[in-house]
């Protein structure tokens, strides 16, 4: 009954939080709109397609941070610990060498989306044994060497190609969460809400895998399925984002931390918890990249850093850390 | 005595003849170092170009691997990326002169001090920097005649454009996209900034003191440019309709009038060389045969608080 009354209390506040986001980030941009003509302003209409793009990456950044802390059972792992952000560059970096931009507009973020799940694949690939495992630690290696590899082949046709427009790939993987057509924006909000919705329901085998691979056997979990239903999760939520805003760091790292410091490790509420937080967080982030230099953006990356660095740390400083329950 | 007569006519015969053909000798390759052709290494695409209409394109023995322009610089040694000349190569190609343009900076300056070379360092970011550039390249290759009668007429060019009256007694007002993702145009200090002027139009983000800002697009919403000129290879077969399409740009009087330039060539408005006069020219043309702007599209712009 208590614990009830105090999730829905949490729930309420947290709920609050993000529509307090939201209205501010709509009444502040780069040009100022009449309070009169907001409701009938295109430009409000262009804020609003915003906001909700930067809500929705923010909720998927958290939820697949809180994922795959949990299944590599590693405090540092964060949605590009395995090589998503490189693979992604490297398909948005093809599509503009090759010249499939002039297919469409969607080619783009289609292959920067191809080029993240190809990646984790192959990762996934990679890491598993013989015996049909996935061990943990042989997923990071293989991750972070993966990344390594696509990396260097993206800075190897960034200075290579003769057309200019590549050094542009370079700022987009810095982040921006400027949305210029609805069409893209559908397609992520509708992976998203569905991959969040899923782990939502999902949760408590992540509380099951956070113990461990082999008490989450013992408890009845089908380790390996549940495993690989995860990873799949939050690697599709994760390559939607990047696909549509490039690489946003720290949100994926920071607000699970935080989250799990303040409300402890109960993935049940954690998943949902951390999903409204990191949309409240970039809603908040994205507004002030937006307005502080304005008409000038300055990449959420920088700003996401800038503040959530320091308000981490002393959290940090202040509470003890619990990993599992 | 007559003997002496002709012998003397000979010799003055002879030492004429022989300054003539010194004087031509020396017209022909005027700064001789040493009795050899200068050896001139160029470390920018633009560079390269320039020195090309000045008629100094024998003397370029090596060019980075954007110099793709004119078709002759291609079958130039290369030295590297525009920016990041492997020094080795360079110094292997015995250079006497070596120009220096955009990134390449002050690392390759000073290597290059070391070893003796001499360097030139140029900047061109509007039309004066380029025509000053063109007089410094002149002087270094001794071809200051030739520089000054090329500037002459890249000035006469400009100013027969800038004498085209203005339609409708207003100037149109442009907005450049260089890229979408993220959208970033011309600044002030940039150079596609002077090209606009120059070709009757004034670009909306006159006022932005970088020179490729990233800006928002609700700025562009609130700017209504009459013309959007899409400067990138990328995206530019269906930028028409693509804008049409993008969140409230349907609102601005370029994409609402179908205003759209999107297939001049991006080397003569983006390569601070000298087809920018050409860009010029050729952009100033797009300008005037626009379907015409109506009196009841005046834009109304909303400044940034």
């Amino acid at each position: 009954m208590m614990t009830a009354r105090k999730n829905l209390l949490l729930f309420a506040v947290l709920l609050a939080a993000l529509a307090a986001a939201c209205t501010l980030a709509v009444l502040c941009g780069a040009v100022r709109v009449p309070l009169r003509e907001m409701a009938d302003s295109s430009i409000a209409r262009l804020r609003a397609a915003r906001v909700l793009l930067a809500a929705v990456t923010g909720a998927a950044l958290s939820t697949s941070g809180v994922i795959f802390q949990a299944i590599l059972r590693n405090p540092l792992a964060e949605p590009y610990v395995l090589g998503i952000s490189s693979g992604a560059g490297l398909g948005e970096a093809c599509a503009i060498v090759f010249g499939l931009h002039a297919v469409g507009a969607w080619t783009v973020p289609g292959m920067a989306f191809a080029g993240a799940l190809g990646t984790i694949l192959v990762v996934y690939a990679l890491a598993r044994t013989a015996a049909g495992g996935v061990p943990a630690q042989t997923l990071l290696l293989s991750g972070a060497i993966v990344h390594a590899v696509l990396g260097s082949l993206l800075m190897f046709l960034v200075s290579v190609a003769p057309s200019e427009d590549l050094h542009n790939v370079v700022w987009w993987l810095l982040g921006n969460l400027q949305v210029l057509d609805w069409q893209l924006l559908r397609v992520v909000a509708l992976v998203v809400v569905v991959g969040l919705a899923m782990a939502f329901l999902l949760a408590r085998d992540l509380n099951l895998l956070a113990l461990g691979e082999e008490p989450a056997a013992h408890l009845g979990l089908h380790v390996e399925r549940t495993m690989q239903v995860f990873f799949l999760l939050a690697s599709l939520v994760t390559g939607a984002t990047v696909a549509a805003c490039g690489l946003i760091g720290f949100v994926g790292l920071i607000v699970p931390h935080t989250v799990r410091l303040m409300i402890g490790p109960d993935h049940r509420r954690l998943v949902p918890a951390a999903a409204l937080s990191g949309a409240a967080f970039l809603v908040l982030a994205d507004t002030f990249a937006r307005t502080v230099m304005a008409p000038l953006e300055i990449p959420i990356g920088v700003i996401t850093a800038m503040l959530g660095g320091p308000f981490f740390l002393f959290l940090l400083k202040r509470r003890t850390f619990a990993f599992r329950s | 005595m007559w003997r002496v007569f002709w012998a003397l006519i000979a010799v003055v015969g002879l030492l004429a003849g022989g300054m003539w053909i010194g004087r031509i000798g020396r017209s022909a390759s005027s700064a001789v170092a040493g009795g050899k052709r200068l050896r001139v290494v160029s470390l920018a695409p633009s560079v390269t170009e320039l020195l090309f209409a000045l008629g100094a394109g024998d003397r370029l023995v090596g060019v980075t691997n954007r110099c793709d322009y004119p078709p002759e610089a291609t079958r130039i040694e290369r030295v590297g990326g525009f920016g990041k000349p492997n020094v080795e190569k360079l110094l292997a190609l015995a250079p006497d002169l070596v120009v220096i343009a955009g990134p390449a900076g002050r690392d390759v300056s000073q290597a290059l001090h070391k070893s003796g070379v001499r360097t030139l360092e140029v900047k061109i970011r509007s039309f004066e920097e380029m025509f000053q550039t063109l007089r410094q390249l002149g002087e270094a290759v001794g071809m200051s005649v030739q520089a000054d009668t090329l500037i002459a007429r890249m000035q006469a060019e400009l100013q027969a454009v800038a004498t085209q009256e203005v339609r409708g007694g207003r100037r149109t007002r442009v907005f450049v996209e260089l890229w979408d993702r993220p959208l970033t145009t011309a600044g002030g200090p940039s150079f596609l900034d002077d090209v606009i002027e120059r070709a009757g139009g004034v670009n909306v983000a006159h006022g932005l003191s970088q020179p490729h800002p990233r800006i928002s697009a609700e700025q562009v919403i609130a700017w209504n440019p009459d013309v959007i000129v899409v400067a990138h290879m990328a995206h530019g077969g269906d930028a028409a309709e693509q804008m049409e399409e993008r969140i409230s740009w349907a609102d601005i009087a370029a994409v609402r009038g179908q205003r759209i330039i999107r297939d001049l060539p991006p080397d003569h408005l983006l390569r601070p060389g000298p087809r920018l006069i050409e860009g010029v020219k050729l952009l100033a043309q797009r300008l005037r045969s626009l379907p015409e702007i109506a009196a009841t599209e005046q834009p109304e712009e909303r400044s940034p608080p």
